[in-house]
């Protein structure tokens, strides 16, 4: 694809973006951290409180992208085959089977949104983890491709009743974890209250346009960023540096207060978790027109591509937010580039 | 026949000495034409109590051939007396210099008295006039006097009456009087110096070319180890490099451009060069990682130095002149 090509695409995700700004308002910065994990092609937990907007913003991104969309509630009897298929008794009295939303769309599928992962049983999150890490699926005795899929989950932190914390290695498969908060500026709650037109979701979706983006090419042109975009020498090893500061953050400095910092980590960043940070700071890099990653991109994706992944200690894994928010701020502050 | 002579220059010698002590005022005057005399008081006259000291100058010149006879200078512990009353101060402390030339002799004296009454009224009291000697040398046997004028004063708190104007010696100047005043002004001299001085120095330190050695030396230190240094691309970087360092090291975190704020909230001076730090993040990003342009080597590094220059400014809070980098542009 040539530069051209990628100049007119850039053009198309600063569009898909104001295009979903305008249907969720106040929330910039998930939407382009959304956006680069779509042009990053990684799979991405939302992790916010209920009514935030996380259905209405995915929505609007299915829109705009175009392809199948479909959604789950997790619940704790769900199983595994309810997300393949389901049975029930057809007018003509025989028993039927129908796809479930993971076979509803095919190929096609390009968004599938779990909603409260965190309710489901292990078992599906084990099949659900296979289709992000392959985008394949078995069933019927035949193997299923999903090569656009992208998957949106959403946890609820708060609530703890009932729930199954997602493991360590499946919180590595998401991308991006990406914290939607309610806006706090007093012009957009007043809107958000009063303008009735954020009132219905549905018709608010429908005001992003739709099919801006053409699903089944991002693929190839996700590959043509991350070759396009270079990584200075200065910039790998300022990108190593993070990283091992994610293993060793006594190493580097780095203090939490009230954390003893030796013990924090039991497992920094994955190799997975860096590579897909570098996939989205050159994301980041190309939305903001650049040829090569500067610190200035990682630093827009860190957070989020890093803080899910780390194991910290059991004891302080009950402040894991508070405290993955502070480490990632330090790991910035300490390390230094070039 | 010895016995009898020394008896006689005992006697006589007794004799001249009672003389000393005889009444000053049986003396003729001298020729004022012979004297000058200026006698330094103090400013106040009011309020004096029991410890208070009153110091009197007394200067005066005496042309020659008369010369001062120097036992007629008032004597350490007198006890001063007015009408056989004693008047309750004495002198504690009376020291001179003398300059004797071919024309006159010239004492400088000092007495200090002591008061020694506690009167519980206010109540004028004085310093009796004095009266010194003179003498001419060729001519022993004439004696003279000459009078040196009493101070008066009132010993009180307060005066109400008497010779004193009250209303004169009212000035809201003078400070409290203390029994020994002269640490106290000392102390005052000490913090005046220090006063100055640190004026001095606050001028000297925020004024536009000042050096104060050893502070906040990061940018310093950078500066002065490529000042001299000729350009490259290896010198462009590593000058780059100890820039970031250094910033890293004052705000004690890593700079980047998008917390600079915390830089300016850390020294606010930085906040004048501003589109300055914005180049210089520029330039540093297409150094390190974009290296897409391609640089006059020798105006990037005068360019680059000059900046660290700016920066050691700001680092001491100095003004920094932006014509410089202006000039280096155009």
């Amino acid at each position: 694809m040539s530069d051209q090509n990628l100049a007119e695409w850039r053009k198309l995700a600063l569009k898909l973006e104001s295009e979903i700004n305008k249907v969720v308002v106040g929330q910039e910065d998930p939407i382009r951290l959304i956006t680069t994990a779509i042009f990053a092609r990684g799979h991405v937990l939302l992790e916010g409180d209920v009514g935030v907007g996380k259905t209405t913003l995915l929505k609007a991104f299915a829109r705009s992208i175009g392809g199948g969309y479909e959604r789950i509630e997790g619940t704790i009897d769900l199983m595994p085959n309810d997300l393949i298929y389901h049975t029930y008794l057809g007018e003509d009295g025989k028993p039927h089977v129908s796809n479930g939303p993971v076979l509803k769309s095919g190929e096609d599928l390009s968004i599938f949104f779990f909603n409260e992962i965190n309710r489901a049983r292990p078992q599906v999150h084990s099949l659900l983890l296979r289709i992000m890490a392959e985008r394949t699926l078995s069933a019927f005795n035949k193997e299923f491709k999903f090569p656009h899929l992208i998957v949106f989950a959403d946890r609820n932190q708060v609530e703890k009743e009932e729930t199954f914390e997602i493991p360590s290695a499946a919180r590595d498969r998401f991308m991006m974890e990406i914290p939607i908060v309610i806006p706090q500026q007093d012009e957009i709650m007043t809107s958000l209250v009063f303008d009735t037109k954020f009132h219905d979701a549905d018709k608010l979706v429908e005001g992003a346009s739709s099919d801006l983006l053409k699903f089944d090419k991002l693929n190839a042109l996700s590959d043509d960023i991350q070759a396009n975009v270079g990584a200075s020498a200065k910039l790998k090893s300022y990108a190593l540096n993070l990283w091992k500061s994610t293993k060793n953050p006594e190493l580097f400095d780095i203090k939490i207060s009230g954390v003893d910092i030796n013990r924090l980590i039991i497992s920094g960043a994955s190799p997975r978790g860096i590579s897909m940070m570098m996939k989205c700071a050159r994301v980041n890099a190309w939305l903001n027109n650049r040829t090569a990653v500067i610190p200035e991109d990682i630093h827009a994706v860190f957070h989020e591509t890093i803080a899910h992944r780390l194991v910290f200690n059991p004891i302080y894994e009950l402040k894991r937010t508070e405290i993955a928010n502070e480490l990632t701020h330090e790991i910035l502050n300490k390390v230094s580039a070039p | 026949m010895h016995k009898y002579l020394l008896t006689i220059l005992f006697l006589f010698s007794f004799n001249n000495g009672l003389s000393a002590f005889e009444d000053p005022k049986k003396f003729p005057d001298i020729d004022p034409k012979y004297i000058d005399l200026t006698i330094i008081d103090p400013e106040q006259k009011v309020g004096f109590t029991v410890g208070d000291t009153i110091t009197r100058q007394i200067n005066i010149t005496i042309k020659k051939p008369f010369h001062l006879v120097e036992e007629s200078l008032p004597i350490v512990g007198y006890e001063k007396r007015y009408r056989g009353q004693l008047l309750g101060m004495s002198l504690v402390k009376s020291d001179y210099t003398k300059k004797i030339s071919n024309e006159a002799s010239s004492y400088t004296i000092n007495l200090t008295y002591q008061i020694f009454t506690n009167n519980v009224v206010a109540k004028p009291a004085f310093i009796t006039a004095d009266y010194y000697r003179v003498m001419d040398p060729a001519d022993p046997d004439n004696v003279y006097k000459y009078r040196i004028p009493e101070l008066t004063v009132a010993v009180s708190p307060i005066a109400v009456f008497g010779q004193i104007k009250v209303e004169d010696d009212m000035s809201d100047y003078r400070g409290p009087f203390f029994i020994e005043s002269l640490s106290f002004y000392q102390k005052i001299r000490y913090a005046l110096i220090a006063l100055v001085l640190s004026i001095i120095v606050l001028l000297y330190v925020y004024s536009k070319y000042s050096w104060v050695p050893k502070l906040n030396k990061l940018f310093s230190h950078v500066y002065k180890k490529f000042k001299k240094t000729s350009a490259s691309n290896e010198n462009i970087e590593l000058l780059i490099k100890a820039l970031h360092t250094s910033f890293d090291k004052t705000i004690r975190q890593t700079l980047f451009i998008d917390n600079k704020h915390v830089l300016y909230q850390q020294n606010p001076s930085f906040r004048n060069i501003d589109s300055e730090i914005d180049n210089f993040f520029a330039l540093s990003r297409d150094v390190f990682f974009e290296q897409t342009k391609t640089h006059n080597i020798s105006m990037t590094y005068d360019w680059l130095k000059i900046f660290a220059l700016h920066c050691r400014m700001c680092e001491r809070k100095l003004i920094v002149d932006p014509s410089d980098i202006k000039k280096l542009s155009s």
